[in-house]
């Protein structure tokens, strides 16, 4: 018996050896592999390294950005968030770019140009563009991207992005066509959004659609190095880079999903750009003299949907009760830290083309009382009000703080939080009653949102929004003359919409981006869109 | 969190795999000093009573929530948001500008509920089945155990996780989903001890007496294995409590503006840099709960398990 | 020896059927619609029916489970609908962080723990035993996420000592490993003294003591020998506890093992990482039991086989 124990134990020894080996030799790999990146990455020692590069004079050209999940998928074409369509981006250039002021300025495309009854687009491109693989940029890649996009065998989340997209046309080595189904004056706008980046086609038939978002390759100023998912996502330089050559060496991306130490890693210095700073928060940084602040209002609102075909909320007056009964102002001061702007209507103002001169609704709980009586409700009545928690900043409390306003005028509101896979699932069906949610745009032009939020089937009509007035109007949108007829037509739809009450929007959120007081460089667009390749360390 | 069940744990080995206790009381063995002896035990009773003393205030504090909380536990003031304690509010507010005094106050009801619902659960479920596999043995023995092998093929809080994903976010659920939990643990428990009871002579006796297996179950061989039950149950009380408050960490426990302490706890975390009161009070009122179950629960495992008297 | 291994291994295999059909079964009853998740927030009807398709979730069930377990027999755990990566590639990076925290926080804790036990159980009733027995179940009462939430608050808000972020060094271990194995240093050190009491008091250590033995001697010659058994199956299990994952603390630190992956795939409803994950984790923790089952019955010479 005594020989067996010691047997035991010694088996037992060894295989505990053994694993922890593997671990160690796990770590240390990874560690090495950092390492040897470093020589032209300096990936894993990048914080470090910054602050000891500092103190001897030498600025470290390596950035670590930090936000709060990390990448999903590098393939442009399978990307359904907004995070990961930004750091897909650095990788990824587009035919067209919005800017300041959601203006829309070529960036791969030269001109655009609308012929046979704007049918079709006839795009210029630019020449001697490379992809990282050394491959050029032509017509050819222009084809493989929007055609794989669109391409049933994708299965491509995004393929609506150019929706109305037939087929392309090459012309010739730079220049194609593109067949539009139906004339649509927004698709310039569409050519904007990340799905529609151009990726190198051989390094995509190579890795086919599995493995593309791991391979990534397109034409922008920084090219993919390794990712470890979990860890670190890294960038270096693409020094062949057709435009502004790039001023960093390389770019780490991290996911931290704790907003106070995302927050912490600015204010020591482990991040150099945060993602996503919380409100509440903001302050605290503002107090920092080593950190520095970026915002700007972006495309999401903030709103209150109501299931408009749903007991009590089928009733204008109803929806009008709720909307008066909603202290926006408070929330806007309160829980958002002022950090929000104040709505006109459901389509933010940044928006290309949304009507900035809609009548507010403003808060008012005596009408909003006097509106539940006209409707029969003199007590109020009891219904739901559901939310996500995390997907946007401080959404669960904005929930809470509008059930109590509503509790107010009588209205008992069962807030619901639910993750976001039972959310969107629960939304579609159409099971809820009031509910939280932050409505973006992917083409910054505000017909987009009345096509896919606000119009009859609509993809993401979960209020079931229906006026005909507003119908008439939209399907008639293509026949517009000129951007200035549709700009008309289009503020008079939000008119309508405005008048419907079919949801109430809270607040235009906005963007909080906030980076070492160092680093100057940096740019972000209203579309969401940031640029990290012209970082600099001062 | 699923580190909770390590007590759970050290229980089935203790009833299970190990023919002797190695309870620390077993120490009382020691003969040699009898002063000592009388010593300890006296340290033993202090514990015990620190123990239920902390319990029954707790209880106290469920019971007249209503009249010692100072302000409405939901009442919103959203221009007295996270303000630090002391003051008007005695514990400060939390994000919305609740009083956090208030609740914490009512919550001690609603984790009180989570320990005793749980408990029920485990201990109306687990129990049956164990007495039930432990007295017949055999297929329906193995058909039982291998059932509860099954779920119990996953950590605590994953399986809870798990449960309160499919059935829907909700605190019922969430008691529901650690109650499920709780079974296997009360029927391993129930079987082993069905086990050393069932051979006994006065089961025997009453065997050859004629007495029908229904009755024996419930009149000789519950009322024998129910100590260790009951040392499981106070035990698993505190436990239930941490695993549910997971739960609201993760969001997927008690909605708002239930005062659940897990869900403030978790709330209160964005707030970790400007307003760490929230979190760290919270934190500490679980804790001592849990602490007083606990001290309870060893002070209960001495009297009460036959085992340890010698 | 040998066929009482064979006997338990053979023993789990269903269980582990069961297991992966329980798991399979409950993944499904999870309200949400794959389909529309992967589609995503901008996505149109079309979006959604196409991927439906495209991945075969408009099958039956039994069908699903078929294709599922086919390929989990062959190796292949999946595809994330959220990242569009192979689950197993992801496991391979995810597990060992995990293995690596729970490793060292057993490691830490075995450690402490004994040592703690041993002293405590060899000076009783003094200051530091009590002291120590109170922290032990202080350190029980503690919810983990809680004691890693207060780490953080004192060690990288207040003293700014340790980074938070994970892997950036090594030292980044120091708080996670601290938080989760805390609970199961106390476990092990309540375990270690009760234990070593228990052989104190036996009648062959009286003896040794009679024949004039010094304490330490006693102590660790032969008290903690017969103690170990034990102690070693605690630690065995505690080590199976951790490696089921520390969920909420993975969560807390954001620490890039399985625990968080999951927890984020649940929420996500990204249907395959959930079913394999979770059945990596119940198979490992089934194995962990298993082992530490094994080494019992082979070191505790009271228990018969068979």
């Amino acid at each position: 018996m005594k020989d067996t124990l010691k047997k035991a134990l010694i088996m037992v020894l060894v295989v505990l050896l053994a694993m922890s080996a593997f671990t160690g030799c796990g770590g240390s790999s990874a560690g090495s592999a950092g390492s040897s990146g470093s020589g032209s990455a300096g990936s894993a020692a990048a914080p470090s390294g910054g602050t000891a590069a500092a103190d001897t004079g030498a600025k470290s050209k390596d950035f670590v950005y930090v936000s709060g999940t990390e990448a999903l998928t590098l393939d442009p074409a399978m990307i359904t968030d907004s995070n990961t369509g930004r750091i897909a981006r650095q990788i990824h250039d587009v035919l067209f770019e919005r800017v300041e002021n959601s203006e829309i300025v070529p960036m791969l495309a030269t001109e655009a140009t609308e012929i046979e009854d704007g049918l079709v687009w006839n795009v210029k491109l630019v020449e001697g563009a490379t992809f990282h693989c050394g491959e050029p940029f032509n017509a050819a890649a222009v084809k493989y991207s929007f055609e794989r996009l669109i391409a049933p065998e994708t299965a491509s989340p995004k393929a609506s992005a150019l929706a109305g997209l037939d087929y392309v046309e090459i012309v010739n080595d730079y220049e194609v066509n593109l067949h539009l189904k139906a004339r649509s004056l927004m698709f310039l706008g569409s050519m904007t959004n990340y799905a529609a980046s151009i990726i190198c086609p051989k390094c995509a038939e190579e890795h086919g659609l599995e493995g593309y978002g791991t391979h990534p390759c397109g034409t922008g100023p920084l090219k993919f190095d390794h990712w470890e998912p979990g860890i670190e996502l890294v960038m270096t330089a693409n020094n062949d880079y057709w435009g502004p050559k790039p001023t960093v060496d390389s770019v780490t991306f991290r996911g931290i999903s704790e907003d106070s130490s995302r927050v912490m890693m600015v204010k020591t210095g482990d991040a150099d750009v945060i993602a996503g700073v919380p409100p509440t928060l903001v302050e605290n940084l503002e107090g920092d003299e080593s950190v520095t602040i970026f915002t700007l209002p972006g495309y999401r609102t903030i709103q209150i949907g109501m299931q408009t075909e749903r007991g009590p909320l089928s009733d204008i007056r109803v929806r009008q009760a709720i909307t008066y009964a909603i202290d926006r102002h408070s929330i806007i001061d309160n829980v958002m830290h002022g950090m929000a702007t104040f709505p006109s209507g459901l389509i933010s103002t940044v928006v290309q083309y949304s009507n900035p001169d809609l009548d507010p609704h403003d808060y008012n709980p005596e009408k909003a009382k006097e509106l539940l009586a006209e409707a029969g409700y003199p007590n109020g009545f009891s219904t739901t009000l559901m939310t996500p928690e995390g997907r946007y900043a401080m959404d669960r409390q904005v929930a809470e703080v509008v059930q109590s306003m509503l509790a107010e005028v009588g209205i008992i509101a069962e807030v619901q939080v639910r993750d976001w896979g039972s959310f969107s699932s629960i939304i579609d069906e159409g099971t809820m009653d009031l509910y939280l949610i932050g409505v973006g745009n992917s083409s910054g032009d505000a017909e987009y949102n009345f096509h896919t939020h606000y119009g009859v089937g609509g993809g993401q009509n979960y209020t079931r929004t229906n006026i005909p007035a507003m119908e008439e109007i939209r399907l008639n949108l293509g026949t517009s003359k000129d951007n200035e007829e549709r700009r008309e037509r289009l503020f008079k739809m939000a008119e309508l919409l405005n008048d419907n009450f079919s949801s109430v929007p809270l607040y235009y959120e906005h963007q909080f981006f906030a980076l070492r007081s160092d680093i100057s460089g940096f740019k972000l667009y209203p579309n969401e869109q940031i640029k990290l390749a012209y970082l600099v360390r001062n | 969190m699923d580190e909770n069940n390590t007590i759970l744990k050290n229980d089935d080995s203790l009833y299970e795999r190990v023919e002797y206790d190695p309870a620390e009381e077993v120490g009382e063995i020691v003969k040699s000093n009898q002063l000592r002896r009388m010593w300890y035990s006296y340290r033993k009773r202090k514990v015990a009573v620190l123990g239920l003393g902390i319990v029954i205030v707790y209880i106290l504090i469920a019971i007249f929530a209503t009249y010692l909380a100072p302000f409405d536990p939901i009442k919103q003031d959203l221009g007295n948001m996270l303000q630090t304690p002391g003051g008007e509010h005695l514990l400060g507010t939390d994000e919305v500008g609740r009083d956090l005094l208030s609740r914490l106050i009512y919550g001690t009801r609603i984790s009180m509920r989570i320990g005793l619902q749980t408990i029920v659960i485990g201990f109306c479920f687990g129990t049956p089945l164990g007495l039930i596999a432990g007295y017949f043995g055999g297929k329906l023995d193995m058909l039982i155990m291998r059932a509860m092998d099954v779920l119990l093929s996953f950590p605590q809080m994953l399986l809870a996780m798990l449960f309160t994903s499919v059935l829907g976010t909700s605190l019922d659920n969430a008691i529901l989903a650690v109650g499920l939990c709780n079974i296997p643990r009360f029927a391993r428990t129930a079987r082993s001890e069905t086990l050393t009871v069932r051979g006994s002579e006065y089961i025997e006796a009453a065997r050859a007496l004629g007495a029908k297996n229904g009755r024996i179950i419930t009149s000789h061989v519950l009322i024998n294995i129910l100590s260790p039950l009951i040392i499981l149950a106070t035990l698993n009380f505190g436990n239930a409590i941490i695993t549910c408050a997971g739960l609201g960490f993760m969001g997927i426990g008690a909605q708002p503006p239930t005062p659940e302490w897990g869900a403030m706890l978790s709330n209160g975390r964005q707030y970790l840099l400007i307003a760490p009161h929230v979190t760290t009070i919270t934190g500490l009122v679980i804790m001592f709960l849990v602490l007083g179950l606990n001290l309870m629960g060893d002070v209960l495992r001495d009297v009460l398990d036959p085992k340890q008297k010698d | 020896m040998i066929k009482y291994i064979c006997k338990r291994v053979i023993s789990l295999l269903p269980v582990l059927i069961v297991v992966s059909m329980l798991v399979f079964l409950v993944v499904h009853l999870m309200p949400g619609d794959p389909a529309r998740i992967i589609a995503g927030e901008m996505a149109t009807e079309e979006d959604v029916e196409r991927i439906r398709t495209a991945y075969g979730l408009d099958l039956p069930l039994y069908r699903q489970y078929f294709n599922y377990m086919r390929g989990v027999l062959k190796g292949d755990l999946g595809t994330s609908t959220r990242t569009h990566r192979a689950v197993s590639e992801e496991l391979a990076i995810r597990f060992p962080k995990t293995f690596q925290l729970a490793l060292w926080a057993t490691f830490v804790a075995a450690v402490l723990g004994v040592g703690i036990g041993i002293l405590s159980s060899s000076m009783r009733y003094s200051v530091l035993d009590n002291v120590v027995s109170f922290l032990a179940l202080l350190g029980l009462a503690t919810p983990p996420f809680y004691l890693g939430l207060m780490c953080i608050l004192f060690f990288c808000v207040n003293l700014g000592w340790l980074p938070i972020s994970s892997d950036v060094a090594r030292i980044a271990l120091i708080l996670p490993v601290a938080s989760v194995s805390a609970r199961s240093l106390a476990v092990i050190a309540r375990m270690t003294r009760s234990s070593m009491l228990e052989v104190l008091g036996q009648d062959y250590i009286m003896m040794a003591k009679a024949q004039g033995f010094s304490n330490r001697k006693v102590v660790f010659g032969c008290a903690l020998k017969n103690a170990m058994t034990t102690v070693i199956t605690t630690i065995g299990l505690q080590f199976g506890v951790l490696l089921g994952g520390a969920v909420v603390t993975e969560k807390v630190f954001g620490w890039p093992g399985i625990g968080d992956y999951l927890v984020t795939a649940i929420k996500a409803r990204d249907f395959m990482v959930v079913q394999s994950t979770v059945l990596v984790i119940a198979l490992s923790y089934v194995i962990v039991n298993l082992i530490v089952d094994l080494l019992y019955a082979l070191i505790n010479p009271k228990i018969k086989l068979s």
